[in-house]
């Protein structure tokens, strides 16, 4: 179960923790009952024999047992479950209890099933097939909920046009965050971005030999400022520490290479970049890696189990991939399916291979 | 073939052969098979210019016809396949020049302009009496890439001292790797044509001794198969003839083996005459005296399986130096040299249906060991310093062994002692999928085996590591064995067998033509609809919000990017109702990816592209008609500063940049044709 301790004090003051003395009013005995039950971990289910075993009842009589805890009930500091058909009971905290009492009817209705929904959250639809009440009186229940500050709306990742509430002290879980991708249930498309630059340098320098650069940019080294050459060495850490860009002339490792990264290395990787606040997951990272081999910047070797960068990629470092049909005029061309011998356009007269032929 | 498939054939007919047979041509591609009066009906020209027009392109493959045995009647069909390759002629040529001289080129493009010739007639063409007009005309239409008016140039230059023996030379060259093809019968019929035909020819299904209704039409099948297999490559008789061509044996002539009396193999060597012009009872010997001479009324033609085998792998090494590295290509292209012999088409059937679905059956497809390339690589110094190593250095070499073998070391590494089950078991298991041809290596690396150098040694490198020539290059097979496209497959050393390697050339081209279906979406839309696409072909039919939380893209990107791509055909949505109702609200939307579909469809804007390209053309050479004539007048050429004026010189020469742009063009979209529908 979750967990509700924001806001709500430790430990349930007014209860004394008396013990069952001689002949008690039932008010009493109510309390003991409550009391010896709260001391109890949260969320914790009792069942009659559990409640029998405090030896509070007295006789262990189970008409007693009913009329107390039936009590409790109403003045909600108990909850009447069932399980497997037979009754049982959880605690309700005092501050809850009376937060409830303050509620109207309706309103506790709606309250006890967005509470049960806890961190997942209940659809506005679902909870109004549930409480079974009509569309204004719920929709005023809600509003006065969440004037009471008592639950909240959240946007779901997968279901971002559905109303849905959870109580106001509860963080969403991730299933309806969608994890570290998404902030306020929006993709945070910029984050993913950069993390998946970062981690695609990585990988490019570890899957490709990039061999020490020709000559000249050693000579041009010695003409340089002690600036720019120290500036060019941190440069050079910086490279080394994070990965590399891509670059024509690096050449593949030998075969027995054996660091190509895998999942858990470049997850290990990522969280010691600090570039993330959040610790990334490796379901997390796997994801972003499937996604930069959908985008064919990385492939998948050994089985699936390692990653290497793809040597050439579309559009980078101004290179196109030379593609005949895209390169063509016709390839790009806005009116292609209408194009026709004969027709209002064609080629005969076409502007657009005017231009290419022009250029 | 499409619409605009068919217009692109016909530009290329008409560009290469004129008006009078693009016209027919056409009529025969608009109706289909026409008998010669239908013909004539559909493209109003007298009977004669229409027969004239048919033998034209009957001579260059481009009609196919049939003469059915029921009805007498003949059918004409054109032959789009050949058609098209029209627009390789420069490739070929280029081609067979760099394979074997610039004379075969010469001759490829002069058959490529005759569609078939007869050994004797070429020989005679290149000999000492060659009529200066033919020459013009065979050089100046080289094929369409090149420049009418630069072949023309280039013909005059050429010398005429080509010996009989260098003739005979190059035609078998060209004959021995295939460049060039006999013709048969066959070839002159349309595929389904050729169908009926052999079906005529081979046993009834009754007629086989097998057990059920299915054995007795597998085993006709079969039979079909193999006749329509041996029309093809000309193979009927004797097969041995074309495996000694094959082979190199250029000297078939000899003198130690008696010889049959040469009825079959008359036959052998000239189907056409036998079967098209019918002159009987002469006999034609195949090889004449002591040098290599083709018997010269063997009709050639240029073999386009072949050229488009080697087409791919001009691809492929091209690939391989684009996405691993240029040495690595360098030994990728030593590869596809040594098994090019083996591989007659891109495309080839499994001899045996059942095998369809047996890819893992490496064993069975052309291989080539690493001693032969080893050997066939002389320079290997620029191979070395191409591989990158880790920081400390440490390589896993262990991991390309044999899977047995490594088992083996691990035994006897923890034994101590040879355990003789173990190197039996492995001796039979390889022993059944090994191949009977490696007989000879096979003792030799067997002994390899008993002697067990570093076999034995679990510590040890294999045992050749102290041949860095050696290492260098199985490095870079290994890079290339490694790679995600699966460039090549290894089948590891066994007890008898060397290390080979071979090229599962289907899982291959699967492979590089999904690549540039991406490549070719990528660049038009999008990195993100590259990464939609593939998700879409990763997990097949997908809902959209699935897809949106896969892709990691916001929704209104992602449809940003879905629109496109479904208005451009290149994935589709299915609508799957939840109920009866067929409410938009209860259906849910799936998208998917079909490459085929994909495919198909990018053809069929490459052929368009074409036909545009070339349509273009034309209306550029036709602004400058004029002047092209002019200066292609014999009293012109080599003089045109003197007969030309300076605004007709300006606009021959811009017409001849924008013609070589196009054409440039025009051949790149055909190198996307080629791997998208040929390879
Ligand atoms: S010829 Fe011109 S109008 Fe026609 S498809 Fe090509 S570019 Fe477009």
């Amino acid at each position: 179960m979750t967990s509700s301790t924001e806001g709500v004090p430790p430990k349930d003051q007014d209860v004394t923790m008396t013990e069952p003395s001689g002949v008690s009013s039932p008010k009493e005995l109510r309390n003991a009952l409550y009391a010896r039950c709260a001391s109890f971990e949260e969320g914790h289910v009792f069942n009659q024999d559990e409640l029998f075993a405090f030896e509070i009842i007295p006789d262990n009589s189970v008409e007693k047992l009913l009329a107390y805890t039936k009590q409790l009930a109403k003045d909600g500091l108990f909850k009447l479950m069932t399980k497997d058909g037979k009754a049982c009971w959880k605690v309700v905290k005092r501050a809850d209890a009376i937060k409830y009492r303050s509620l109207s009817q309706e309103e506790a209705l709606v309250y006890s099933y967005i509470e049960g929904a806890a961190r997942e959250g209940i659809w506005s639809k679902l909870l109004r097939n549930k409480t079974n009440l009509h569309m204004t009186t719920m929709n005023r229940a809600i509003k006065s909920l969440e004037n009471k500050n008592m639950i909240k709306a959240v946007k779901i990742v997968k279901y971002p046009n559905r109303k849905t509430y959870m109580l106001a002290k509860l963080q969403p879980s991730e299933n309806v965050t969608g994890g570290p991708f998404y902030t306020d249930g929006v993709l945070d498309e910029e984050f993913v971005h950069q993390m998946s630059l970062w981690t695609e340098k990585y990988i490019i320098g570890r899957s490709w030999w990039h061999p020490p650069l020709p000559e000249h940019k050693k000579k041009s080294s010695s003409k340089m400022t002690q600036e720019q050459a120290e500036e060019l060495r941190a440069g050079e850490l910086r490279q080394r520490g994070h990965g590399r860009d891509r670059s024509k002339t690096m050449l593949p490792m030998h075969p027995g290479y054996r660091g190509f990264p895998n999942l858990s290395e470049v997850t290990k990787a990522i969280n010691g970049s600090g570039l993330s606040g959040v610790t990334m997951k490796e379901s997390e990272m796997g994801q972003l890696l499937d996604i930069l081999c959908w985008d064919g910047r990385l492939e998948k070797i050994r089985h699936g189990k390692a990653y290497r960068a793809i040597k050439q990629v579309d559009g980078e470092d101004g290179v196109e991939l030379g593609n005949a049909l895209t390169e063509s005029p016709c390839g790009r061309c806005p009116v292609f399916d209408f194009c026709e011998e004969g027709g209002p356009v064609n080629a005969r007269s076409c502007e657009y291979f005017q231009e290419w032929l022009q250029f | 073939m499409s619409r605009h498939a068919y217009e692109l054939c016909t530009l290329l007919v008409d560009d290469t052969y004129g008006e009078l047979t693009s016209r027919i041509f056409e009529v025969l591609l608009c109706y289909g098979r026409l008998s010669l009066p239908a013909l004539q009906h559909h493209t109003h020209l007298s009977y004669r210019l229409v027969k004239h027009g048919l033998s034209v392109l009957v001579q260059q493959h481009l009609v196919l016809w049939y003469t059915s045995s029921d009805d007498h009647l003949t059918l004409y069909e054109a032959n789009t396949t050949v058609a098209y390759s029209l627009v390789r002629s420069g490739k070929y040529i280029k081609i067979a020049e760099a394979q074997a001289g610039e004379f075969a080129g010469k001759v490829i493009s002069d058959l490529l302009l005759l569609g078939h010739a007869r050994v004797g007639d070429l020989v005679q063409a290149y000999g000492v009496g060659q009529s200066r007009s033919t020459h013009d005309r065979l050089a100046a239409t080289r094929g369409p890439p090149s420049n009418p008016l630069s072949g023309l140039s280039e013909g005059r230059n050429e010398e005429q001292s080509v010996t009989l023996e260098s003739i005979y030379g190059t035609l078998c060259d060209l004959l021995r790797t295939e460049s060039v093809s006999r013709v048969h019968l066959s070839h002159f019929r349309s595929d389904a044509d050729n169908r009926s035909e052999a079906e005529k020819l081979v046993p009834k299904p009754e007629e086989y001794k097998a057990k059920s209704k299915r054995e007795q039409d597998a085993q006709h099948e079969a039979a079909v198969k193999r006749k329509l297999k041996e029309w093809k490559y000309c193979a009927d008789g004797e097969e041995g003839e074309v495996e000694d061509l094959r082979k190199g044996k250029k000297r078939l002539h000899q003198d130690s083996e008696p010889r049959r009396p040469d009825q079959k193999r008359q036959r052998l060597y000239s189907p056409l005459i036998q079967e098209v012009v019918g002159i009987p009872g002469e006999v034609y010997l195949p090889m004449l005296g002591e040098t290599d001479y083709l018997d010269s009324n063997l009709i050639l033609r240029v073999n386009h399986a072949k050229f488009v085998v080697l087409m791919r792998n001009d691809h492929l090494v091209d690939l391989a130096d684009r996405i691993i590295s240029t040495s690595t290509a360098r030994v990728y292209a030593q590869v596809l040299r040594a098994l090019e012999p083996k591989v007659q088409e891109c495309r080839e059937e499994p001899e045996d249906l059942n095998k369809i679905d047996a890819e893992a059956d490496l064993g069975s497809l052309p291989q080539v060991s690493t001693d032969e390339l080893v050997g066939a690589i002389k320079d290997s110094s620029e191979l070395f310093n191409a591989l990158g190593k880790s920081d400390d250095g440490r390589l896993d070499m262990a991991q390309f062994d044999h899977p047995k073998k490594r088992r083996k070391k691990q035994v006897i590494s923890d034994n101590g002692s040879v355990v003789d089950g173990e190197a039996s078991l492995d001796e039979e298991e390889d022993a059944s999928d090994s191949n009977d041809e490696d007989n000879i290596s096979d003792v030799s690396s067997d002994l390899d085996e008993v002697n067990g150098e570093a076999e034995f040694d679990p510590n040890a490198m294999p045992s050749f590591s102290h041949n860095p020539h050696r290492d260098a290059i199985r490095n870079h097979l290994l890079v290339l064995a490694m790679h995600p496209l699966s460039f090549l497959q290894h089948l590891p050393k066994t007890s008898i067998l060397p290390e080979r390697w071979t090229i599962d050339f289907p899982t291959l081209m699967k492979n590089v033509i999904h690549h540039t279906l991406l490549e070719i979406i990528t660049s038009r839309h999008g990195l993100p609809a590259a990464r939609l696409t593939r998700i879409l072909f990763d997990k097949g039919k997908t809902d959209e919000k699935v897809l949106c939380s896969t892709s990691l893209l916001a929704q209104k990107t992602m449809r940003s990017y879905l629109l496109p791509l479904h208005k451009a055909g290149m994935i589709g949505l299915q609508e799957v109702p939840r109920d009866n109702s067929r409410n938009p609200q209860r259906t849910n939307f799936l998208w998917f990816f079909d490459p085929e579909r994909c495919k198909a469809k990018m053809l069929e804007e490459t052929y368009k592209t074409m036909a545009r390209c070339l349509g273009r053309a034309r209306v550029e050479g036709e602004k400058v008609k004029g002047t092209v004539e002019k200066a292609s007048r014999s009293d012109v050429i080599g003089k045109e500063e003197k007969f030309l004026g300076v605004q007709e010189l300006e606009a021959l020469n811009v017409w001849r940049e924008m013609d070589e742009r196009i054409w440039g063009e025009v051949s790149r979209l055909d190198d996307l044709v080629a791997c998208l529908r040929d390879f």
